[in-house]
Formats: structure tokens, C-alpha cells, sequence
């Protein structure tokens, strides 16, 4: 199963609690389909954005910057972009795919 | 003052009529001649250091070519500079490429927007690869990773960022200064 990379821009009005709701939600969705997460990694709460940006009917120019590395099939992926999506909590939401060799997923650490 | 003996003293005199004969208009010799006498020591010098030395100034040795535009100082006149500067020292460059040199794939770098910010200008525009110096397999990873950093939302399009990144967790409400 190849790695993927899921970078994430959410709002950064929501609460601690709710972030971490938001969080196990999406790894929920990787778990429930037979995938495997990895780890998250946090990237700056409350960062103001490059740019202004506009989601969910509304601009946006502070975030919170996070990851999450996921082992799953190539359709948990489409499922888990388009549920994010849809929540208003998540600004902008993009997966890549980090590797599909598994000498290259043992050597990636924690941070990429 | 010691007292000198009657030898030592004619000898003071006589270089003091030496000085004097050249210049003197009292002389029985003629313009010429006085001209001569004062040029000929002068001319000789010039001759010997011409015959002496290997490295002479004169306009065929001095082939730089000043181009508009450039600036010079009085002080770079001289004959280290009197070639233009030669295409040996440009070529050597082949290893100037970072990420070919420390093995590292630029597309994977697209979340470190601090080493992304070294190869665009100001305003935010990729730099050519004549100003990045970088190989064409490594600007086009390059290039790709900064549209995509922009697209995901993590570096600016129209500026560049100077925040300093920590990977680690930031706490909460970290970070500071403009992105």
C-alpha cells in the first residue's frame, strides 16, 4: 500500500477539542477502509496564511497548519478528499502521494 | 662635527661642482649639449628597465575591454587587470547544483518553503535557471514544487516568506512574523 500525505489547512477559530475531533475523524475514515495511519504532524496553530482564501463562504487569512501520513489504497484517498471537503472546519485539504517502494517508506521519517 | 683631514675635505667640493656645471648658463657648452647631459642618464634608465623586465605597460599588453555600463576604479589600472577576466574561471561550476550535490530530490522539498524562497525573486517569480545555476532536471522539480506549495496553500504567490519553520510542534498560538 503506498504512502500518502495529506496537508491540510484548517480553521483556526475551532477549539482544541474539536481540532482533535477533527483529527480522529480523519483517521477514521483511512482506518475504517483498511489503511493504516502513520502519525500527524503539526505545523503551526493559528499561522496567518500566504494568501487569502475563501472557503465555505467565507475568507480566511489565519489557519492551522497540519499532516497526516496514511497507508491506504488509492480510493480511501478520493473518499477522505472529498469527506473533507466537506467540513467547514477545513480550509484547504490536498494529498500526495509520497512513495510506493517500500525501501523509500522505511527511510522517510517523521518529518516528511 | 669631527674635523677632517685636507683629503676628505677637496672631496666635499666636488660634487657640489658637479651639480653645478649642467645647470649653470655660465658654461661654454651649448643648449644641446646641456640637454644631453641632463637626459642622457634618464634615457639610459628607461632602457635598461625595458631590457630588464618582462612585464612592460605600454598599450599593446593592455587588451581589456571596458564594456558600457561597467564601473572601474583608478587602481584597477594596472597590469593584473590588463586582461578581461578569463572563461576558465566561469566554467568550472558543475557541482554548484544543491540538490544534486547533497542528493536531495527538490520535488520532496515542497513543505520547506525556506529553501524554496532561495530560488524566487522578490516579487515571488521562479528564477530562471541561469540565475539559479541549477541543472535542468533539478529546476524542473524545482519549479514544480513551487507551484505546488503555492497551490496547497503553504507559500505566498506574489511575495516571498521569510518565517522560520519549526517542523516540531509549535505549541499553540505559535509562530510569528509574516509568511
Amino acid at each position: 500500500m503506498p504512502l500518502y500525505e495529506l496537508v491540510c489547512i484548517s480553521r483556526s477559530t475551532i477549539t482544541q477539542e474539536n481540532m482533535r475531533m477533527l483529527l480522529k475523524r480523519s483517521a477514521e475514515t483511512v482506518l475504517d477502509r483498511g489503511g493504516a495511519v502513520r502519525g500527524f504532524v503539526n505545523m503551526g496553530r493559528d499561522q496567518p496564511l500566504p494568501y487569502r482564501m475563501k472557503r465555505h463562504m467565507e475568507y480566511h487569512t489565519r489557519g492551522s497548519f497540519w499532516l497526516m501520513h496514511y497507508y491506504s489504497n488509492p480510493n480511501t484517498s478520493s473518499v477522505l478528499m472529498s469527506q473533507l471537503k466537506l467540513d467547514p472546519r477545513i480550509i484547504r485539504c490536498n494529498v500526495v502521494k509520497v512513495t510506493d517502494k517500500l525501501s523509500e517508506m522505511v527511510s522517510v521519517g517523521e518529518r516528511a | 662635527m669631527s674635523t677632517t683631514t685636507t683629503g676628505s675635505g677637496s672631496n666635499i667640493n666636488k660634487p657640489e661642482q658637479q651639480q653645478k656645471t649642467p645647470l649653470s648658463s655660465t658654461t661654454q657648452d651649448t643648449k644641446s649639449q646641456q640637454m644631453d647631459r641632463i637626459i642622457a642618464p634618464i634615457a639610459q634608465q628607461q632602457q635598461q628597465q625595458k631590457q630588464g623586465s618582462d612585464k612592460v605597460f605600454d598599450n599593446n599588453s593592455y587588451s581589456r575591454v571596458f564594456f558600457p555600463k561597467q564601473t572601474y576604479h583608478p587602481s584597477e589600472l594596472n597590469e593584473m587587470n590588463a586582461q578581461n577576466p578569463s572563461r576558465k574561471a566561469r566554467e568550472s561550476r558543475t557541482t554548484a547544483d544543491p540538490f544534486v550535490a547533497l542528493g536531495i530530490d527538490p520535488l520532496k522539498e515542497y513543505k520547506n518553503t525556506n529553501v524554496l524562497s532561495n530560488f524566487i525573486t522578490e516579487m515571488g517569480k521562479i528564477k530562471p535557471r541561469y540565475k539559479t545555476g541549477l541543472t535542468a532536471k533539478s529546476q524542473r522539480r524545482l519549479a514544480q514544487a513551487i507551484k505546488r506549495a503555492r497551490a496547497f496553500g503553504l507559500m505566498p504567490v506574489t511575495s516571498k516568506s521569510y518565517f522560520m519553520y519549526n517542523y516540531k510542534s509549535l505549541g499553540r498560538g505559535g509562530g510569528s512574523g509574516s509568511r
